[in-house]
């Protein structure tokens, strides 16, 4: 009963800390939990579940893009404090998604909000940054394993280099095994079949509903 | 009505003789039109009836001197070249160009690893820096209203971050308030003394802004606007208003409807792009029309890039009836025209605005 209501209490507290965006107090509670024996993975779980909200709160326009990647911050460095103590079995990731803003665009808060969604969401995410060669997210794709691979192009002028992703993808012989998504704010549904993606998204939390949805297995490829 | 007129009316949410025009294009775009028109780029103005001149302020003359002209830097980003790989601005922010060609990365931030109080802010007085401008105000000034720009239009939270980082800053506003309070002060006291000379050059428009919006919502919480930002542009709008009369122009992409009030409020009178795809022009002008005159409102995502020259004049004519009621209205894309759109689509959109003014003669006759 005690060791339940003082659970409660650390979750409670670091649940707070988290959504209030107060780091030291989010650093300050793990180490001091860590000191006095806790358990790792219970304290990994409560910051996760804190980002699931925090992204939830965002879905609903509560939390503002700044939130985001505070609360990214916060967890990265909380992280950074627990993994020392996390047994290796204890880190099991949802899917791994290969993230990147296409060569000749150099947007990149869209592809941000994903990253730190779907880090949120315990994905295993490798970003490559803006301004990514085709060859590149393909290469990164085969080398981690990845069962997504994330397009980000806000210019409309830069959004028809996915396809040559896709052919890069098709040339390695990896397509069938890894889904592409496309996202960016003038990015249309037709960009589906015209371009030989698996979806199109116009915005941030759509596209993570979509990866989401794969990792759950209910994506149209299945 | 001359273009000046045409402009001055719609500011003032008169009914002017026809929509006032203004322009944003790529530089390939602008290089089209020139061959197209085959002049100049003020006889591809005069060609499409653009209202408004925009003149900028630019680093001063020592910097000019050194300065590397080429692509992509241009308008805002003048820059000198440190190597053939890295470029770097008065501001001393560090650049890359993009593997295009067409567009810069952020290289390094100045603060990044350096203090404000170590940090040598660009003199304003220097040499130069507003000549152009001057130049610029006496070729136009009777003809056409003069808009002035340059860096002041990414004046705090933009400017902030290219200082500091975009990341970086978006944590000081959680973990180091007081830096970014001391940062915002310095350029406040930067942007009020370059309005100041603007203003004693005569301009009609003072461009500021800030990108506060994502597609779908703000980037900073309202709150944590408020507390920073709201201030200090009420404060360099009082300035300005202290010294002289030009109309305040704020531009900022993405949707940031929930800060119109309280832009509107510390004194913005015209908004711009008021892109379609993030706010709903003609539900802006029916809560501020009154008050605030829209500038841009022509998709550069949907409808210049993608539609047909029958969709661009639809999307004119629809916006003109909805918005252009008393002036308070500027067509003009919402962004520069990027290099996959058509010029026939470009020059359909300003054919359209100019035609309506045929039309309502031709009614009246």
């Amino acid at each position: 009963m005690k060791a339940g209501a003082s659970a409660e209490k650390l979750e409670e507290e670091l649940t707070s800390s988290l959504l209030s965006m107060d780091i030291e107090a989010v650093k300050r509670t793990v180490r001091d939990n860590l000191e006095r024996g806790g358990d790792a993975q219970q304290l990994l779980s409560i910051l996760m579940n804190g980002m699931r909200m925090v992204g939830r709160k965002f879905e609903d326009q509560e939390f503002f893009l700044a939130d985001l990647i505070m609360a990214g911050e916060i967890m990265k460095q909380a992280t950074a404090i627990i993994k020392p103590h996390l047994s290796a079995s204890g880190t099991e990731s949802t899917g791994t998604v290969v993230l990147g803003t296409i060569m000749g665009d150099l947007h990149d808060i869209g592809k941000d909000i994903v990253k730190s969604m779907l880090l949120s969401e315990g994905f295993e995410v490798h970003d490559l940054g803006t301004d990514v060669a085709p060859a590149v997210f393909v290469q990164k794709a085969r080398e981690v394993g990845a069962e997504v691979v994330g397009v980000s192009a806000l210019l409309t002028t830069t959004i028809p280099r996915v396809k040559e992703v896709i052919d890069e993808l098709e040339t390695a012989g990896i397509r069938p095994e890894v889904k592409v998504i496309i996202g960016g704010a003038a990015v249309r549904q037709r960009d589906v079949a015209l371009y030989g993606v698996d979806a199109a998204v116009n915005d941030a939390v759509g596209g993570v509903r979509i990866i989401k949805s794969w990792a759950r297995g209910t994506g149209a490829k299945q | 009505m001359s273009h000046r007129e045409r402009v001055m009316s719609a500011l003032s949410h008169r009914q002017p003789d026809r929509v006032p025009l203004d322009e944003a294009f790529r530089p390939e775009i602008w290089a089209r039109l020139k061959q197209r028109f085959q002049g100049d780029e003020e006889l591809v103005r005069d060609k499409l009836g653009i209202d408004l001149r925009t003149v900028l302020i630019h680093p001063p003359a020592r910097f000019m001197k050194k300065s590397w002209p080429s692509a992509p830097f241009s308008g805002f980003r003048t820059v000198r070249r440190l190597s053939p790989e890295l470029y770097e601005d008065e501001w001393g922010i560090r650049y890359t160009i993009g593997a295009t060609g067409r567009y810069w990365h952020f290289h390094t931030h100045p603060l990044e690893h350096c203090s404000l109080d170590d940090y040598n802010w660009p003199d304003v007085d220097a040499p130069g820096r507003f000549d152009t401008a001057a130049a610029g105000v006496d070729r136009w000034r009777e003809d056409y209203a003069v808009a002035a720009g340059g860096d002041i239009e990414e004046t705090f939270f933009e400017q902030a971050w290219y200082l500091r980082g975009f990341r970086a800053l978006l944590r000081d506003f959680y973990t180091n308030p007081n830096f970014v309070h001391e940062l915002l002060d310095c350029l406040l006291e930067y942007r009020v003394a370059q309005a100041r000379k603007l203003l004693d050059l005569g301009v009609d428009i003072i461009r500021l802004g800030d990108d506060l919006g994502t597609q779908q919502t703000l980037i900073l919480p309202p709150e944590l606007w408020r507390q920073f930002i709201k201030p200090r542009l009420q404060a360099l709008i009082q300035a300005i208003r202290a010294r002289g009369r030009a109309r305040i122009f704020y531009h900022s992409d993405g949707n940031i409807r929930q800060l119109i009030p309280e832009l509107v409020e510390v004194g913005v009178e015209i908004l711009n792009p008021v892109q379609p795809e993030s706010l709903r022009p003609q539900e802006v002008k029916a809560a501020f029309g009154d008050r605030l005159t829209l500038h841009g409102t022509i998709s550069i995502q949907r409808t210049l890039p993608f539609g047909t020259p029958s969709e661009v004049r639809q999307e004119v004519l629809s916006r003109i009836s909805d918005c252009g009621s008393n002036g308070g209205l500027i067509l003009a894309p919402t962004h520069a025209v990027q290099t996959d759109t058509s010029l026939e689509n470009v020059i359909t959109m300003y054919q359209a605005a100019r035609e309506i003014r045929q039309e309502r003669q031709e009614r009246n006759r």
